[in-house]
């Protein structure tokens, strides 16, 4: 069974209550329509009714069951307002002007429970999803920065978690700092529970192996995996490793200068920047003919993915079925 | 509306999201790098300034002063 198909079955069983913030939006309309006819969400517009069902009906079919909210006419604006300037000493003015940008009323919805996660970005820039979510739901304790992941799903390969692995963080931030590259791998390992169910194994890349290179870029990706490790003790992470040393187990029995649980069968892989994880997920993909799923955002308090604004059905479909598994 | 009043208006404004004191605030000061405002905040600022000046104020174009005397001048640009 592919891991699709995995994702598929789980959100059948369990179908989430998934809002789109984006309703007029035909890619989404498509997606939402197969979603909800095929029973893998029970999804929520967001939109003005009327534009939404004349856009749906431009595209040939009814939106019978499918919830259609407006924000402008809703009777929860007031409660949200509300909640939103109790919560930040906002004046109800201000309140008011946040809560009617719609990527803000949406997290809002998710956050008072009215949906159980919500799939955005195909009409705004992944950094308006970021800042809404961030200010509306706020970052999960403990963790500083938003970031992203990649499943990889690697033909031929049988390491990781069954020929599967995750990298991070391939899209968001930059240039991270020990700190921060530290929070990331928490993150990911957090994502890959919830997400795969899988025991994380995670391994801190790097140039060097265990002290086998000196260089500032090699002390933060040394001082992160200590951080990491303070603010997660069970967690079974190691650092710093080539990423051969993080996948093949030949290769960690010698570079690697003790006894390892993570060494040669790490199933999460986190990049030090931004160009490393970028660059490796391209190559994996085109090299390695490597199904990817993502990116996926990580870090919320409550599920939340950014969608490519050239995203197709499949990727909408896909993105939920997978951020349904975490909701 | 007087530059003046514009200007002790913004202080306040930016005060209240920097969470200082506006007494202690000049109109020298970088937002992101003396004021430690997070990109996150200035969604706040834009609503907070819309609420107290005839103005709209974009996500685009709020990430675009450097300065407190920067907003200053994007809010009298479009008044």
């Amino acid at each position: 069974m592919s891991i699709m198909e995995t994702f598929s079955q789980k959100a059948k069983q369990n179908p989430k209550t998934i809002l789109f913030p984006e309703g007029n939006n035909p890619t989404i309309l498509m997606a939402v329509k197969k979603l909800s006819d095929e029973s893998l969400a029970k999804p929520v517009l967001l939109g003005n009714p009327e534009e939404v069902i004349e856009e749906a009906a431009a595209l040939g079919f009814d939106l019978t069951d499918i919830p259609i909210v407006h924000p402008d006419t809703s009777p929860h604006i007031e409660h949200y307002v509300t909640l939103y300037c109790r919560e930040k000493d906002m004046p109800p003015g201000a309140g008011l002007r946040i809560m009617m940008q719609p990527l803000c009323f949406a997290a809002m919805m998710v956050k008072a429970g009215e949906a159980d996660c919500m799939v955005a970005g195909i009409n705004h820039p992944t950094e308006e999803v970021i800042l809404a979510s961030e200010l509306i739901i706020g970052l999960c304790p403990g963790i500083s920065v938003v970031s992203s992941f990649f499943i990889m799903d690697i033909p031929n390969f049988t390491g990781g978690e069954n020929g599967l692995l995750i990298f991070a963080d391939p899209a968001v931030n930059p240039d991270p700092n020990a700190e921060q590259l530290a929070d990331i791998a928490l993150a990911t390992a957090q994502s890959a529970k919830e997400t795969l169910g899988w025991e994380p194994r995670v391994a801190m890349l790097s140039f060097s192996t265990k002290g086998s290179a000196s260089h500032p870029l090699v002390d933060k990706v040394i001082e992160a995996t200590e951080l990491a490790h303070q603010k997660a003790p069970s967690l079974l992470i190691e650092g710093e490793m080539q990423a051969d040393a993080a996948i093949v187990e030949a290769v960690a029995h010698k570079k690697m200068k003790s006894e390892s649980k993570v060494a040669g069968k790490a199933n999460v892989l986190i990049f030090p920047d931004l160009n490393a994880a970028n660059i490796a997920c391209k190559l994996v993909q085109r090299l390695a003919k490597a199904n990817s799923y993502g990116p996926f955002l990580q870090g919320f308090n409550l599920p939340v993915s950014d969608l490519s604004r050239g995203a197709t059905v499949d990727d909408i479909i896909g993105a939920s079925i997978i951020l349904s598994a975490r909701a | 509306m007087k530059a003046e009043e514009i200007e002790i208006i913004v202080l306040e404004v930016v005060a209240k999201i920097a969470k200082r004191d506006p007494q202690s605030l000049s109109l020298e000061n970088k937002i992101a790098e003396d004021l430690g405002m997070k990109s996150v905040s200035r969604l706040e600022l834009a609503a907070l300034l819309e609420d107290r000046f005839p103005v709209t104020i974009d996500n685009f174009e709020i990430r675009k002063p450097k300065s407190i005397a920067e907003l200053v001048d994007l809010i009298k640009a479009k008044m």
